[in-house]
């Protein structure tokens, strides 16, 4: 079944709902009685554009409404789409629709769009039925590497997907019809969540054109849900903090795509809602894990237990199964993951091996299927032969009071030996020597940052996660500044 | 995936949730942490008694929870569950062994075990189900009986992965409402097909899932007292919960939604429940064989007499001719059904299968047309189709016509012979207020062919019922008779 047939039932059944609001000007909010014109009248368009079923579409148009009724219209019509934020699409496309001029020779066939697309008579196109295993969607991930790979979704795989949101997020999203994402629709959670929503006929919510903005729509509409990767819940949790007077509506929030640290989530639960899922997956290998937070939080790195569906194991570097409790090399097998990079990029074989796919990840699995995150084995920093997670050093900085966000990398000092670099966006002012003496308190003395570099944000890609690879780049790129210890 | 292990793991996040509740039994409440231990002992137990992953197990129990706790324990561990209505497994279903709490019912060869909450007493722990059951998401995991108005139930084999997929489709097959409905009250009983469905629905997404317990008083304290939003029953089962309400207007009605399934929902039904106990009332079509055929709310179908929903995503109708010729829109004739994850078969009768499946499509009997915007309308059944004086009438949609008249809340059309041996058409109403049988048939006159309108109109209090508040037709004209000889 194609995926967006489910939503074109909700549309006839319940036309007045709201389906997508993206709160500010332009296309602020349609009713699911738009939604269907805005996807029959665009299909109209990529049909006479000349787009066959079969094709794969890279899509970058600002507006999001318009951007997600283009991707529900190529999904109807058979074909794949891939969002991306610039010309530079890295992965072998058919076509590309813009709103935007592209310099011309970029790419090779680009479909102009704009917002009178969704204007029409709302016909429906024929459209031929698709295969289950038709490709539908393709999520971009970087990986740690910086080179972003292509994750294929058939309709099949992406329908199997939403069907367990049910389950793996818990009774309380099951509730909740009403739904805020700051996960961007080009990850594959953001995208997951939009569609989970819309075939159940609920209200989906996208940050608006100011954060002013998307709050008050929020609180008119009465957001039951908000997910959030950490970094995007920290900003919303600090207004939450700077506004003591306000009172939350928020029944659950879910949050998933980096590792949610105990401060943060012990803040959430404090301020915003008690009710906090935490999530562990890919975009390769979907939910892996989740648990309520308050269930996991006495176990530093725990993220949660294991999901139907899914196998996990713990290997060591030879590939050999560890007991339950030995720390490992995750590995997962599940009938929610790809198997396999979009056209089998350099490197892939090593992701997935042998029917199983291998974050890179460090962790271990105990008698009850809990599983704790204890670093990226990708990651790992080498000072001097001696190896540490940067998990662990940032939970150590962290923990220090005024720290907001940390992360930390390794560079060459002059004398080319590796040290430890920390980049910290603080709360309030820092007094540097005591950081360096809170840190030796707990930390070897080569993994005490040589550095602590203050900036204004981290580096983080899509779904929240630290960008590694641009963190070592900036640095690089100037020397360390800020407070020096 | 094991169909048993979203359940478990919502024993894992929410085990202070109420998972199954039947107010008024022995065992009246559940919450996921005691199902859990429940399933582990129920497998527990079933293994220590020497059943085997891949044997079926007919299970008849009256107390749900029990029931539930052993087929979900017997599933977890590979064995195929079926469960049964009577002390009688069906044809073609050899069970390995049975599950009962009434094992004096029994006759026959097949093993039988008394089981009781006692049975299953244990620690609690899981079996190691990864060594006794390294399990195939393509291996049958149950066997769900249809209902059959005729009482010859069939039986029909899913896999897990088939069960997790009709399970996905409720998402939006029986409307948005349910979708987020954290609380339902399942008046079709956990042995029915349906009633196991939505038990793995709410069970998975951690919902509590509400059944009749032993005095169904009892379960209209509870929808207060515990505000179940919910409530899926037969248009039968909706009809009796009407009765009530209407009878005490003080008690108040918190219903968020209403799924009425299993027989045609009468425009007056429709109307009056939503008046009394709840706005949003949905009416679905389907079969166990298929899936949801058909979804429509109550508000919007009831203008059109047989109406039952708008085809949902996933699934093809069609109505045909007798040579299997595809008719046009609006046209009537024999529907037949096709979806994405329907059965192409009747469990261990290939006879029957050949009557129901042909070339990847389920032939339902059913008779009845699709309008230009996808609403299906039913308009009787091949096989109940009568005779009279040569002309073949569908009693369904005699009873369609009946029913939309002001006043009458059932009605169940039939022949009888009259003095000149000619059959003629009758037909037993249920009424909420006065009807004036001649007013009746002129309203019927006025929109159906001659041979269509009942020359005989008999008030009764209640129309006979089998399996799932389905009309039970052979005993019309017996009720009938007993009527018009009481007066």
């Amino acid at each position: 079944m194609n995926i967006v047939e489910p939503i074109l039932f909700q549309c006839r059944q319940q036309p007045p709902v709201a389906a997508i609001c993206v709160p500010g000007p332009g296309v602020s909010l349609i009713s699911y009685r738009r939604l269907a014109l805005f996807i029959h009248n665009i299909s109209a368009r990529l049909v006479s554009a000349g787009l066959r079923p079969g094709q794969l579409v890279a899509v970058s148009i600002e507006d999001q409404i318009f951007h997600i009724t283009t991707l529900l219209a190529l999904a109807r019509l058979g074909m794949a789409s891939v969002s991306v934020r610039g010309p530079r699409v890295p992965v072998p496309v058919d076509a590309f629709i813009t709103d935007k001029t592209l310099p011309a020779g970029l790419v090779d066939r680009v479909v102009l769009a704009n917002m009178s697309w969704t204007e029409g008579d709302g016909a429906a196109v024929a459209a031929a039925p698709v295969r289950p295993d038709d490709l539908c969607r393709v999520i971009l991930t970087s990986g740690t590497t910086g080179d972003p790979k292509g994750v294929p979704i058939s309709h099949r795989l992406l329908a199997d997907r939403i069907a367990r949101h049910a389950t793996v997020f818990g009774a309380r999203l099951a509730d909740c019809r009403r739904i805020y994402s700051d996960m961007p629709i080009t990850t594959s959670l953001g995208f997951q969540f939009l569609l989970a929503t819309l075939w159940r006929g609920g209200t989906y919510f996208l940050p608006g054109d100011s954060f002013a903005n998307t709050l008050t729509a929020m609180e008119q509409c009465q957001a039951q849900c908000v997910l959030a990767p950490p970094s995007g819940l920290e900003l919303l949790l600090k207004w939450f903090e700077a506004t003591p007077a306000y009172q939350s509506n928020i029944e659950v929030v879910v949050t998933g795509g980096d590792l949610l640290s105990d401060m943060l989530s012990r803040r959430v639960r404090a301020r915003m809602c008690s009710h906090l899922v935490s999530a562990y997956g890919s975009t390769e290998a979907s939910i892996t894990a989740s648990a309520p937070a308050h269930a996991i939080d006495r176990i530093p790195g725990a993220v949660g237990y294991l999901t139907p569906g899914v196998r996990a194991q713990i290997v060591d570097r030879d590939g050999v199964v560890q007991p339950p409790g030995r720390e490992g090399l995750l590995r997962i097998r599940s009938e929610f993951a790809v198997d396999r990079y979009l056209g089998e990029p350099a490197g892939s074989e090593r992701v997935f091996r042998d029917g199983w796919f291998n974050p890179g990840d460090l962790a271990t699995i105990d008698n009850d299927g809990l599983l704790v995150i204890t670093g990226r084995d990708k990651n790992v920093l080498n000072i001097g032969g001696d190896k540490i997670s940067p998990e662990v050093v940032e939970a150590v900085v962290a923990a220090f009071p005024g720290i907001a966000e940390v992360a930390v990398t390794s560079l060459p000092n002059p004398a080319g030996i590796h040290e430890v670099v920390a980049v910290i966006v603080c709360n309030k002012e820092i007094d540097a020597e005591a950081l360096g003496r809170h840190c030796a308190t707990q930390l070897s003395l080569q993994f005490v940052p040589a550095h602590f570099a203050l900036a204004d944000h981290l580096p983080r890609n899509d779904m929240g996660k630290i960008d590694r690879h641009r963190l070592a780049e900036g640095l690089r790129s100037g020397p360390p500044g800020g407070v020096a210890s | 995936m094991n169909i048993v292990e979203p359940i478990l793991y919502q024993c894992k996040l929410n085990p202070l949730t109420v998972a199954i509740s039947a107010p008024g039994s022995e065992v009246e409440t559940v919450n996921y942490a005691t199902l859990e231990k429940l399933i582990h002992n129920a497998s527990q137990a079933a293994l220590k008694s020497g059943i085997a992953p891949g044997q079926v197990i007919g299970v008849l129990v009256r107390d749900t929870i029990l029931h539930a706790a052993l087929i979900f324990g017997l599933m977890r561990f590979g064995a195929i569950t079926v469960s049964l209505r009577s002390a009688r497994v069906p044809d073609g279903i050899v069970a390995d062994a049975i599950l009962t709490d009434v094992p004096q019912q029994f006759t026959g060869n097949t093993t039988v075990l008394g089981v009781d909450y006692a049975w299953l007493a244990g620690d609690g722990t899981a079996p190691d189900y990864a060594r006794i059951y390294p399990g195939n998401e393509d291996d049958i995991c149950r066997i769900l009986l249809t209902s059959g108005s005729t009482g010859d139930a069939k039986g029909i084999a899913f896999s897990h992965k088939m069960l997790a997929d009709r399970i996905a489709n409720y998402a939006y097959s029986k409307g948005p409402r349910f979708a987020h409905c954290p609380r339902l009250f399942c008046d079709l009983g956990l042995a029915t097909s349906p009633g196991f469905r939505y038990s793995l629905a709410l069970l998975s997404r951690g919902g509590a899932i509400y059944f009749l317990g032993d005095d169904p008083a009892d379960i209209l304290q509870a929808i207060d007292l515990y505000q179940i939003k919910g409530m899926a029953t037969s248009p039968y089962g909706l009809g009796e919960f009407l009765k009530f309400y209407e009878a005490d207007s003080a008690f108040e009605v918190s219903f968020d939604h209403i799924i009425c399934q299993g027989a045609m929902l009468s425009r007056e039904l429709s109307r009056r429940a939503r008046v009394r106990m709840c706005q949003n009332v949905y009416s679905t079509y389907g079969a166990t064989e298929t899936t949801t055929v058909a979804l429509g709310p109550a508000s919007m179908i009831e203008a059109v007499p047989g109406a039952v929903g708008y085809v949902l995503p996933g699934v093809t109708v069609e109505a045909v001719d007798d040579a299997d010729k595809v008719l046009p829109l609006m046209q009537e004739g024999l529907l037949r059904i096709r979806s994405h994850n329907m059965v192409t078969g009747y469990y261990g009768d290939s006879e029957t299968s050949r009557d129901y499946f042909r070339d990847g499509w389920f032939y339902s009997g059913d008779i009845g047309h699709l309008t230009p915007e996808g609403l299906l309308v039913i308009s009787g059944r091949k096989k109940t189709a009568l005779n009279i004086g040569g002309d073949t009438v569908n009693p369904e949609r005699v009873e369609a016509m009946i029913t939309s008249f002001p006043g009458v809340t059932e009605a169940g059309a039939f022949a009888v012979n009259n003095a000149l041996g000619i059959a003629e058409l009758s037909a037993l109403i249920v009424t909420s207020a006065p009807v004036n049988a001649q007013a009746l048939r002129e309203y019927c006159a006025k929109q159906l062919p001659p041979s269509c309108v009942p020359a005989r109109v008999i008030v009764v209090d209640a129309l006979p019922r089998a399996g799932q508040g389905k009309l039970d037709r052979p005993r019309l004209v017996e009720v009938a008779k007993a009527k018009l000889n009481l007066s």
